[in-house]
């Protein structure tokens, strides 16, 4: 049988700015999809909101070294607040394979992975900004004290963390079949690591072996050098080791996810 | 007529199991084309093969005589693809889904033309609704004109009627009846015998991975589906209705005669000058039902 094809059935290329558009287009969207569902993008804002008034207002007079216990405890709020990004990501992810949503996607000529990197960036968006309100909240209502060199030292890692607990969520969402499993195991997982680390307490209390493994977890990575940046307007001595750690675990919990990934 | 879809000797198979076993068949631009088959036939895989979302693990697929294994890209660019599962992004409304389908495609559409794609479907009032405030059907015919949003010259429709209510069905039927019209060409799955019969111009059965016939429904019927059966109220059977014109056999049930024809109006006729009362006389022409139940030996597993 001949299949003669005439000249209207030749290829239609798009342009590669139609590539761009596309992957504009599907950000925004994604992002759109967030605000429109803002109860459940506020919710992740109520812990971190709560923190905020449980320590200014019923923490007492508890001293953290040289510090009171909420000008403590602040820049691990800020910093917990992006670690659950991957929360929401990851259920996404999961709830999209399981109702094919990925499959469609995957019948129109955009690669799969670039719109998974556009789904990423948006939740990105979306979480530094859930960050700035808990930082403007911290400033404007409950006095936490941070210069503007401290906020800007603090910025790159914050950044890095929230891309670094993004790509945490959409690999968890590699290895779970269920929406629910997926939330419940990045909250089981996350806690220890926030609670071995150094996000909220001193580590001066945990067995040596603990500390020394704890020092190195992402929640350290990111909670290390936010803290001096808004204590104390400098960066540890070891930022660049703790910056280049949390480029390493970003890229291998990215390569595992674009290892792993199936959109059914 | 150009052939736009060649399929030959097409296989794929899972663990365990040959969904498609050397399938051959060709589509036509501008007809509506039906595979027909029980679930697990295989007719979602094939699908899914020349829709460049599964490689074949033998056999090939040409699409407009490109191969689905090295362009898929400029495949998808011409195609429209409605899954069985309406696979809606939750959080958008049906306009804000045209539009972002349109961008994927590359397609810079207004928010007017958008909504005369969802008036295309009957869904210009729903166009700001979200998906979980929209019915089955609705979401189905939203999920079409998500199929339309680049211009396709192939949309194919993964048993798009399924689970629908009849009116919403035969809504469906309308806009597919359109779509043909205005110069698409129409792949749909089915397990419903009279959607097939209906639209389709050309069916290939399948089951168990293999193309059992492929053919016009008519003719379908005519090669496979056997006898007219002519339900006539009588308690018994003149000897006299087994020399009637047409009559192959006949069987007493009750207070009515079964009578097995292959020419219903020469029977009927003759039944009529033997005095039998043709008032509440039936006769049930054979289908697509009777060739798949000929074909497979058994009902079509729904």
């Amino acid at each position: 049988m001949s299949v003669t094809p005439s000249p209207i059935e030749m290829p239609r290329t798009a342009p590669r700015s139609a590539h761009w558009l596309a992957i504009y287009a599907f950000a925004r969207a994604i992002l759109w999809a967030s605000i429109r569902n803002w109860r459940t993008t506020l919710s992740f804002l109520l812990a971190p909101l709560l923190m905020l008034v449980v320590f200014r207002y019923f923490g007492g007079d508890s001293e953290m070294g040289q510090y009171d216990m909420f000008t403590y405890l602040f820049p691990g709020i800020v910093t917990m607040t992006v670690m659950f990004a991957g929360v929401p990501l990851a259920t996404r992810l999961v709830v999209w394979r399981e109702q094919e949503i990925f499959r469609r996607l995957a019948c129109t000529p955009q690669p799969l992975g670039r719109l998974v990197v556009a789904m990423m960036f948006s939740y990105l968006i979306v979480a530094i900004s859930q960050a700035v309100l808990i930082l403007a909240a911290g400033l404007l209502l409950f006095d936490a004290g941070v210069s503007p060199t401290g906020i800007a030292l603090a910025f790159p890692f914050l950044l890095l963390a929230t891309l670094c607990f993004i790509a945490y969520g959409s690999m968890l969402a590699t290895f779970v079949s269920k929406a629910e499993s997926a939330t419940t195991i990045y909250t089981f997982t996350l806690m220890p690591m926030a609670f071995i680390g150094t996000l909220f307490m001193p580590p001066d209390n945990l067995p040596d072996i603990v500390q020394r493994v704890g020092k190195w977890l992402p929640t350290s990575l990111a909670a290390d050098p936010i803290r001096a940046a808004f204590l104390d307007g400098t960066l540890p001595e070891q930022w660049g080791l703790m910056l280049a750690g949390l480029i390493g675990y970003t890229l291998v919990f990215a390569l595992i996810t674009s290892r792993r990934f199936r959109w059914q | 007529m150009a052939t736009v879809i060649d399929v030959q000797h097409l296989v794929k198979e899972y663990p365990g199991v040959r969904a498609v076993d050397g399938l051959s068949f060709h589509v036509e631009r501008g007809e509506i084309f039906g595979l027909l088959g029980p679930n697990g036939a295989g007719k979602t895989t094939t699908l899914s093969i020349i829709e460049g979302l599964l490689p074949p693990d033998a056999g090939t697929v040409l699409v407009f005589g490109m191969d689905v294994r090295s362009q898929a890209f400029a495949i998808k660019q011409r195609i429209g693809v409605q899954l069985q599962s309406t696979s809606l992004i939750p959080d958008l409304t049906a306009v804000e889904q045209v539009l972002l389908f349109s961008a994927l495609y590359g397609h810079r559409r207004s928010r007017t033309e958008a909504l005369a794609l969802l008036e295309r479907v009957e869904l210009g009032a729903l166009a700001h609704r979200l998906p979980e405030h929209l019915s089955g059907g609705q979401k189905q015919r939203l999920a079409l004109a998500l199929a339309l949003v680049n211009d396709p010259d192939i949309v194919f429709l993964d048993e798009p009627t399924a689970g629908l209510d009849p009116q919403s069905r035969h809504a469906l039927w309308e806009i597919i009846r359109q779509l043909q019209t205005a110069g698409c060409t129409v792949v749909l799955t089915t397990h419903y015998m009279e959607e097939a019969e209906s639209l389709c111009h050309r069916v290939g059965i399948v089951d168990h991975g293999r193309l059992l016939a492929l053919d016009t429904p008519a003719a379908l019927v005519s090669t496979f589906g056997g006898t007219s059966t002519i339900t006539c109220p009588a308690a018994k059977a003149d000897p006299s209705i087994h020399h009637m014109p047409g009559v192959v056999s006949v069987r007493e049930e009750g207070a009515f005669l079964r009578i097995q024809t292959n020419d219903h109006n020469a029977t009927i006729t003759a039944l009529l000058q033997h005095g039998y009362d043709i008032n509440d006389l039936h006769v049930k022409h054979p289908s697509l039902e009777d060739v798949f139940l000929h074909l497979t030996g058994k009902e079509i597993r729904a």
